[in-house]
């Protein structure tokens, strides 16, 4: 059991990340802490990703030159990569579209906090 | 390769070529590709079903770029991805033909080609949700219709819309988060991308009992992730905001398109990923039952006592997307085919209800309370009409599009022979009959005597008024011509497997 824990560390790794970068986005109160826990959950994903991937011992799949031999024993799954690069990029513009909200919540309600927001939200809705 | 099998491609990359060339277009030219753009879509995707029919049905792959399968990615297109297609760009176009004059007074003007734009990367993101094959795209186009749908949400700025949409943007990201992680574990499992190659190994480690807890534990991710990003009901909390306070074509097409976008993507998991007898052997089947029925109750009860009108029916949302996974969670090819029939009858009378419903709210001099409702039938005789026969539809009455999926529901539950299926059927009858309780009471209240007078004058063009008849028509045509709808339908989910 113990082997099989630490031949997959990072997997483990990721899996604790993503907990705990979730549990933020869920519960903080902080609009920013919010954002930082989503970076963390998405990055803990493109951690568990891209560590499949890795091989230990092989080169990436780029061909240097035309005599090298082309053997696919040789290079690591470049799929997952191609994942996380996509990945990233999504996640950069969700993260600047969370960031531009958070902007005009703190120009509207002077506060970052999401409670408070939302009771003054209810309240100017009353009225 | 027929011509026509070139469609799909069109139908995902044309809107979100599009979209880009909106964004530098000016107001009203931008208005007028929010649309053409979605009738065009209409066009294309009815051309796709009358070839795939006239070709004797099936489906077909269609690769995408230099690699083939299976590194490479895919669309597939057949019969049930045809006719949703259908259903959905039409109701898009007849969302924004039926809002047109509320878009233009709640958006600012220089907004506006931005607000077009996110309508049209919303058709490519749910015409991606349709034809996709792999299911890394899926979560790319699922956050590309995260931000769209939030962006719809947040256009209108008065009132609480700002706190909605930062609302919507959280839950959807922790949703599309768990869906992320269930994509990549699965990937770890299987080593493929593309859905049958998935399922061919999932289906090999099934039989060998090999590494069933993380499957479960991926299948389960996917489960709640998609669950929370068409607000089954634990996780439906930031619906009635998002739905109340959006402009009204923004409420209609979140409520009607875009949670269902999301549910076919997940009947594609539970069908053509991992297989019905995998979902019903890791008992998720189970406890999407017990979530779908306790949402319907749940939710018809939030909305009885909804003292509002746009929230009210937002509520209903919530009953309405319990009785899709109800069908879902049955786990049988009748199930999932009326849970799909059920997607398009919902979408139709669920966007109606909200054009109308603002209208009826506009006649009442902008008061969305019960007691000020009273007598809008009569001030706005055609959006009262309106809301009355897809009220009728959602309820259940004979001939509407409402009723005929009821039915094909619980001959869905008849042919399982299980206590699940008589806990369904219960649940049917009693949140019918809650159903009518609030909607049968809206109608009535539309057409009772007001209490004082009302000086609101309406001047919504007559196309937008032409577009909630056409829906009125289509609901009607739904419940008519049902059991030629549904024989295409079933013979899609046959051959999504």
């Amino acid at each position: 059991m113990t082997v099989k824990l630490m031949e997959h560390f990072e997997e483990i790794a990721a899996l604790i990340l993503f907990g705990i970068g979730f549990t933020n986005l869920l519960l903080n109160r902080n609009m920013m802490k919010k954002i930082i826990g989503f970076s963390m959950m998405d990055s803990a994903i493109y951690l568990f990703l891209a560590s499949y991937g890795y091989i230990d011992g092989r080169v990436a799949p780029i061909i240097a030159s035309e005599s090298a031999p082309l053997e696919v024993g040789m290079y690591v799954n470049p799929l997952p990569a191609g994942l996380v690069l996509t990945g990233i990029v999504v996640s950069v513009s969700v993260t600047a579209i969370m960031l531009a909200l958070t902007v005009r919540l703190y120009r509207r309600y002077h506060t970052l906090d999401i409670d408070r927001i939302a009771l003054l939200a209810r309240e100017a809705n009353a009225h | 390769m027929s011509w026509w099998q070139n469609i799909p491609f069109f139908l995902v990359w044309g809107p979100l070529l599009l979209s880009s060339v909106t964004a530098v277009l000016k107001p009203k030219q931008a208005r007028a590709m929010m649309l053409i753009v979605p009738a065009a879509g209409t066009l294309a995707s009815g051309a796709l079903l009358v070839s795939l029919l006239k070709n004797g049905g099936g489906s077909f792959r269609y690769a995408l770029g230099a690699f083939g399968a299976p590194v490479g990615n895919e669309l597939r297109a057949g019969e049930l991805e045809a006719v949703l297609a259908v259903t959905f760009c039409l109701i898009l176009f007849l969302c924004v033909l039926g809002g047109y004059q509320r878009i233009r007074a709640h958006i600012e003007t220089r907004r506006q080609s931005l607000y077009a734009v996110m309508v049209l990367l919303l058709q490519a993101g749910m015409m991606a949700q349709l034809f996709t094959n792999d299911v890394f795209t899926a979560y790319v186009f699922i956050e590309i219709m995260t931000i769209a749908a939030a962006s719809l949400v947040l256009a209108r700025t008065r009132g609480r819309t700002l706190f909605a949409a930062t609302k919507y943007m959280i839950m959807n990201l922790l949703g599309s988060g768990l869906f992320l992680l269930g994509v990549s574990i699965l990937y770890c499992l299987t080593g493929h991308l593309l859905m049958e190659d998935i399922h061919d190994e999932v289906m090999r480690l099934s039989a060998t009992g090999a590494y069933l807890r993380p499957l479960t534990l991926s299948m389960a991710l996917i489960t709640i992730g998609l669950a929370v990003k068409s607000a089954l009901y634990p996780f439906h909390t930031w619906l009635p905001d998002a739905y109340a306070s959006a402009t009204p074509s923004s409420s209609a097409m979140l409520a009607s398109l875009v949670s269902k976008a999301y549910i076919f993507l997940y009947i594609k998991f539970v069908i053509r990923v991992f297989d019905p007898a995998v979902f019903r052997e890791t008992h998720i089947q189970t406890v999407l039952l017990v979530f779908s029925a306790v949402g319907i109750i749940l939710g018809s009860i939030d909305a009885i006592l909804e003292k509002k009108l746009r929230r009210m029916i937002a509520y209903s949302s919530v009953a309405q997307i319990g009785y899709i996974y109800l069908g879902i969670a049955l786990g049988t090819r009748a199930g999932i085919a009326a849970a799909v029939f059920h997607i398009i009858a919902h979408a139709l009378a669920k966007a109606v209800l909200f054009l109308s419903g603002d209208r009826l709210i506009g006649a009442s001099d902008g008061d969305a309370t019960f007691h000020e409702l009273r007598g809008a039938g009569y001030r706005a005789p055609i959006s009262g009409a309106v809301f009355s026969i897809a009220a009728c539809s959602i309820v259940g009455i004979p001939i509407l599009g409402g009723f005929a999926s009821k039915l094909y529901l619980a001959d869905a539950c008849m042919g399982v022979d299980s206590t699940n299926a008589l806990i369904a059927l219960i649940v049917l009858a009693v949140s019918t009959a809650l159903n009518a309780a609030y909607f049968l009471i809206t109608v009535v209240t539309l057409y009772m005597k007001p209490t004082h007078e009302y000086h609101t004058r309406l001047n919504h063009p007559k196309v937008s008024t032409a577009a909630l008849a056409v829906f009125a028509l289509l609901i009607v045509a739904l419940g008519v011509f049902a059991p030629r709808v549904m024989s295409i339908i079933e013979t899609g989910v046959s051959h999504l497997l």
